[in-house]
């Protein structure tokens, strides 16, 4: 209790739950003084105010807040109820915002104060496992380039599936959702179902919506946040040690020639010197991952926010830095971004508002020539048995002349990739004054990005030693020829966007009615200039003007292309006393991709809901559940993201020949014509309900459903090749003559689960789970007539491998007379199965495997929890229903992973668990020859995506140093996997496992606020 | 709720007539859109130089293998780079294959063999030895 010196008037009372049950340690204060109060443990309190004409605020945490005016009453017993702040919340969706408890389409959302816990600067890769229907797998690491491939509740089309990404309201704005930074997000919304219909024929594939943070009325907030980050690969192969390689060497050659015996490549003294090491110049034991990789690479985050207005003027506005080095020794992989945002709002009238968005972005990538892919092949191809660098700092020639060593860094010349990205957004709104909720408002974009990369290859001289004349033999390898070359490419993209649109906003008694039309068009502009050099004198002057002089040490080449659309919009969402719900909206697109007269084409959806629990009789007789929602959609999508000007013959200059002395252009049929393209298009049907329970549970369940038809795809497989119009010429985009068809049919159907429970109290803490089961089924795509029925695509989900099923190995030769088996098999090999039962292993017994490279399953646990000053935060993902083929290029050509080289079978191991080795993996009767499930992986994993641990210091202790918060934060991004995958990371899509390992990142950090 | 229908009657109206007048505002060539780097029927069949140049690339011949064009632009001259001409014959055989017995067995149509020749998505195991 609070002495004052006025105290005239006393008000006492009890806060109690719904139901009845006293709320202790609740707050009462006398609304805009410091007087104030707790309740006891019964709920219990008394106030001493000055008069009985004040206003009592009630708060307790997890409750919706209370204002009561006293009235001159002495007893105030107050009941609050439960804040279910999931039915408040407004939810970005297309061309606008919804209440949460009236949609009636699926969409998930994250908050971008989510999206800050990862440390991961790639924004694709911190929504994995949030949320159901999204289906996310980091494919690599590499700085610059490791993002995540996504989709909306799986794939269902064999042509582009790319999501649509809306940023504050720009469809497909240039420089997309990867590299925004995470501290701009306000909130990310996906649309999974046919609420996206409102983006019409780009909106098949999902649509995800991101908004970026605004102003806020008040006294400046200045937020500075700074990351550390250690980043090292999530897992990398074991590779075999130079003995164990020597040792396979001899059985290479054993194999292929079993006469000469088992040591025709060393001899066993040879083996125990790489073993024991006593001559490490002829006889190395090379660990080329430790030789080429550090331990880990540092990357850090800046970010500098102030955020502010006046109730006429408000205004965001951001910096931020990112940087990633790479994880090769002395390495030229760098990624440096930097980026600002500037986001104003302000008020011309009461009526009329305008607001500026400008944002740009400085992406800086760096990379050596060689390509990752190329540099991990050769970290995994290296032999062990050749040194790194010989003791007098000579490279050696690694494998075929590729030193792993060297290709990472800046020897062979560099590729630097400086990408300038611009959006500014315009946008007006007037509330028109003779009709009330009515209001006009339109928006002008422009984005502009400046793609420029230059490589300039340099020769370098990598050596061997020949023992036998003690000398170092010279190879010049990399630059072209001998010489130094160089490339230099710019790609300019602008894309131009228009929208004005009219709103209809009102509530007339319980009828609410929320309407548009609109009118939006948009134009996009590429073009691509090319220019290359090579015969470089020397490799001091990088420049297109100073390298060989002949013609043909010059080329160059370029295009452009447009491609506008536009559309006309409208939606009339309404609802009955926010009981009975429903939507109509429809998108009318026309694509400058199809011909005249067939450009426009329909879009539309209906969706409706049923808030049961609004019903007197439901909230009278089922009292544990507090809100309870049916709803369902359905509408027609479309994608129109496929070739352009398929719809007559093309012409191009796309060969040359000699006539009479002259090199002559020669033009060719490029493409033959389609006159009918048309749009692929989608049909979703979409059934969900959403529930709370027990006032701190809450459910959500959806049923989908989506047949996509009229898919693009050239008729290939069932065209003879003798009909010479399959593949000629190769094109520059190796595209087939035949034109796209609308032949091909996917249906695609599963469910989506989320399950959470919000606890609040000392220990607060929100936990949710969420399962999405999405399966596609092929009806039809163009498949070679005659195909087997155990062998077709059609009828099965898409991108599935076709492979022999193996039974095993052949330990002995008797193993090997019992079964049907190919020419050349021996024992060590693996057990094809004669799966029809001929007799023989023919190209017939190749089965259709059960699942792709695409999980069928995907699920998430999100934790986030709370006690007093400390903050903890968890994103489990996972996948199931997914397999990877990865068959590592071994044998002669390249070293082996442990996991073969240790369980190889050999003569002497004929228990192993692996075939036996072979020359060529590619080639060989266990691997490429006859590619089989052997190396089919289950790449099923559960792995903590994202882990933060804070600590926000208590205020007392910053007052004196101005600073209204601090939070110092641990974080990491993979910090543990468990699958059955044991070489390389399960969510890599690499046939072959070459390529830049995905990353753990440990995270240290520190948010300020002034 | 008479009110609310008149409301929104006009409502409806008023939308419906600044659709209209935004349609007739834009540009009715809009969506029409010229590419740079091809040409139609109609060009070809109207442009002497480039009907020339297209009948002149007619008599450029048969693609003997499927690898051809690999390294540099099919031409005259290209029965050089993989396979020899004498290979499509009966004198000698190219023996990494790449799909010569096409035109062999006459499977290749005179149109198809001028006009484009045929190119098998399967590889054979034994040219791996080519180059």
């Amino acid at each position: 209790m609070y002495g004052q010196a006025q105290t005239a008037f006393s008000v006492k009372g009890t806060v109690t739950s719904d139901k009845g049950e006293g709320l202790p340690g609740a707050s009462v204060i006398l609304k805009g003084t410091s007087t104030g109060t707790t309740t006891d443990v019964d709920g219990k309190y008394s106030l001493n105010v000055p008069d009985g004409a004040g206003t009592l605020v009630f708060t307790y945490i997890g409750y919706v807040n209370q204002e009561i005016a006293i009235g001159n009453r002495s007893q105030l017993d107050v009941k609050l109820l439960v804040n279910d702040k999931t039915l408040d919340e407004i939810v970005v969706v297309g061309y606008g915002t919804q209440k949460k408890a009236t949609l009636t389409g699926s969409v998930s959302e994250i908050k971008g104060a989510d999206i800050v816990k990862s440390p991961q600067p790639n924004v694709s890769n911190s929504l994995a496992g949030r949320f159901s229907g999204f289906v996310a797998n980091n494919r690599g690491g590499e700085p610059g380039y490791d993002g995540s491939s996504y989709t909306v509740r799986g794939f269902a089309s064999t042509g582009n599936s790319d999501v649509l990404i809306v940023v504050d309201g720009i469809p497909g704005q240039v420089g997309g959702l990867e590299r925004l930074d995470p501290n701009d997000i306000e909130s990310i919304s996906i649309l999974k179902d046919a609420s996206a219909a409102v983006y019409g024929s780009r909106a098949a594939n999902g649509v995800i919506l991101v908004t970026t943070k605004r102003g806020s009325t008040g006294k400046p907030v200045i937020s500075y946040s700074f990351n550390q980050g250690f980043s090292s690969p999530t897992r990398l192969p074991g590779l075999a040690d130079a003995p164990t390689y020597a040792t396979i060497m001899n059985e290479i050659d054993y194999y292929n020639n079993p006469a000469g015996g088992m040591n025709q490549h060393y001899s066993a003294d040879e083996i125990e010197k790489f073993r024991n090491g006593s001559d490490p110049l002829r006889y190395p034991n090379t660990d080329w991952q430790k030789e080429t990789l550090k331990k880990f690479a540092l990357q850090n985050q800046h970010n500098l926010g102030i955020n502010g207005g006046t109730d006429n003027v408000k205004y965001y506005v951001s910096l931020g830095t990112i940087y990633q080095d790479g994880l090769y020794k002395n390495g030229a992989t760098k990624y440096k971004q930097y980026n600002f945002r500037s986001n104003i709002d302000a008020n011309i009238t009461k009526d009329f508002k305008v607001s500026l968005g400008l944002s740009g972005r400085q992406e800086n990538r760096q990379f050596p020539v060689s390509s990752a892919g190329n540099t991990f092949r050769s970290i995994y191809r290296a032999y062990p048995t050749v040194i790194a660098r010989y003791p007098n700092g000579f490279y050696s020639t690694g494998v075929e002349n590729s030193n792993p060593v060297v290709l990472g860094t800046d020897m062979g010349g560099t590729s630097s990739n400086p990408t300038s990205i611009f959006n500014g957004i315009l946008r007006a709104s007037y509330n028109l004054p003779f009709i009330e909720g009515l209001s006009v408002d339109g928006f002008y974009s422009v984005d502009k990005s400046f793609n420029f990369t230059k490589t300039f290859s340099i020769p370098y001289t990598l050596y061997n030693y020949d023992s036998a004349k003690d000398a170092y033999n010279s190879v010049v390898t990399g630059g072209s020829a001998g010489k130094a070359s160089l490339t230099q490419k710019q790609v300019n993209i602008t894309n131009i966007t228009q929208n004005i649109r009219l709103n209809y906003l009102r509530q007339i008694g319980k009828h609410n009615v929320n309407a548009f039309v609109a009118y939006e068009q948009n134009k996009r502009s590429e073009s691509t200039f090319d220019a290359s050099r090579i015969n470089y004198p020397t490799a001091s002057t990088p420049e297109l003007s100073q390298g060989g002089a002949a013609a043909t040490d010059k080329n160059n080449s370029g295009s452009s292309y447009n491609f506008t659309r536009k559309s006309f919009i409208g939606r009339v969402a309404y609802n009955f006393n926010e009981k009975y719900l429903a939507e109509v909206q429809a998108r009318v697109d026309g694509s400058s991709v199809f011909p005249k007269g067939k450009q426009f084409g329909f879009f539309p959806s209906v969706s409706a809901g049923y808030r049961i629990s609004e019903e007197d009789w439901f909230k009278n007789s089922v009292r544990f559940i507090d809100d309870l929602k049916l709803r369902a959609s359905y509408g027609t999508l479309g994608n129109d993201n496929v070739g352009q000007f398929q719809f007559y013959n093309n012409y191009s200059f796309n060969n040359q020949y000699v006539l009479g002395g002259v090199i002559t252009p020669g033009i060719d049929l490029t493409k033959l014509a389609n006159p009918n393209i048309t749009w692929e298009t989608s049909k979703k049907l979409d059934i969900g309900l959403n529930a709370v329970f027990l006032k701190n549970f809450n459910i959500e369940v959806i049923y989908f459903q989506q047949k996509r038809s009229d898919i693009l795809a050239a008729r290939n497989a069932s065209i003879p090749n003798t009909s010479g119009i399959v593949n000629p010429f190769k094109t520059n985009d190796n595209t087939p003559l035949v034109p796209d068809e609308n032949l091909g049919k996917v249906n695609n159907s599963g469910f989506e689960a989320t399950l959470g429970y919000n606890h609040s109290g000392k220990f607060r803490y929100n936990i949710s789970g969420n399962v999405t089961y999405a399966k596609s089924k092929i009806i039809f795509i163009d498949e070679a007539p005659g195909a087997l029925e155990y062998q077709r695509q059609t009828g099965g989900p898409l991108y599935t491998n076709l492979l022999y099923n193996t039974l095993g190995i052949y330990r002995t030769q008797a193993d090997l007379d019992k079964f049907p088996h190919v020419q050349g098999a021996q024992p060590g090999d693996l057990i094809l199965e004669d799966y029809n039962k001929d007799g023989k292993i023919t190209a017939d017994d190749q089965v259709r495997s059960k699942y792709g490279n695409v999980p069928l399953l995907t699920y998430g646990l999100v934790f986030n929890g709370g006690y007093s000053a400390f903050d903890i935060s968890l994103v489990f993902a996972g996948q199931g229903m997914v397999s990877q083929y990865v068959l590592p290029e071994s044998g002669q050509v390249g070293n082996f992973y442990s996991s073969w080289a240790d369980n190889r079978w050999s003569p002497s191991n004929t228990d192993g668990s692996y075939p036996r080795v072979d020359t060529r993996a590619s080639s060989s009767i266990n691997g490429g020859l006859y590619a089989n499930n052997f190396w089919l992986n289950n790449a099923s994993f559960v792995r903590l995506k994202n882990v933060e641990l804070g600590y926000t210091i208590p205020k007392a202790t910053l007052s004196k140093l101005k600073i209204s918060s601090l939070r110092v934060y641990a974080s990491a991004f993979n910090l543990f996997t468990i699958t059955g995958v044991k070489d390389f990371d399960p969510e890599g899509n690499s046939n072959s496992g070459q390529f830049y390992p995905q990353q753990r990142i440990l995270n240290l950090g520190v948010n300020i606020k002034f | 709720m008479k009110r609310f229908k008149n409301i929104t009657a006009v409502t409806v109206a008023s939308m419906m007539a600044c659709m209209a007048t935004v349609m007739t505002a834009c540009k009715e060539d809009f969506l029409d859109v010229v590419p740079t780097d091809r040409v139609s029927d109609a060009s070809i069949l109207s442009d002497s130089v480039l009907f020339e140049a297209y009948i002149t690339n007619r008599y450029m011949g048969t693609r003997l293998t499927d690898k051809e064009a690999e390294g540099t632009l099919p031409g005259f001259g290209r029965g050089f780079e993989y396979a020899m001409w004498s290979s499509v014959t009966d004198e000698s055989i190219y023996n990494n294959d790449d799909n010569t017995w096409l035109i062999q067995r006459g499977q290749i149509s005179g149109d198809a063999a001028t006009a484009a020749s045929a190119r098998s998505t399967t590889r054979s195991p034994i040219s791996t030895k080519c180059r």
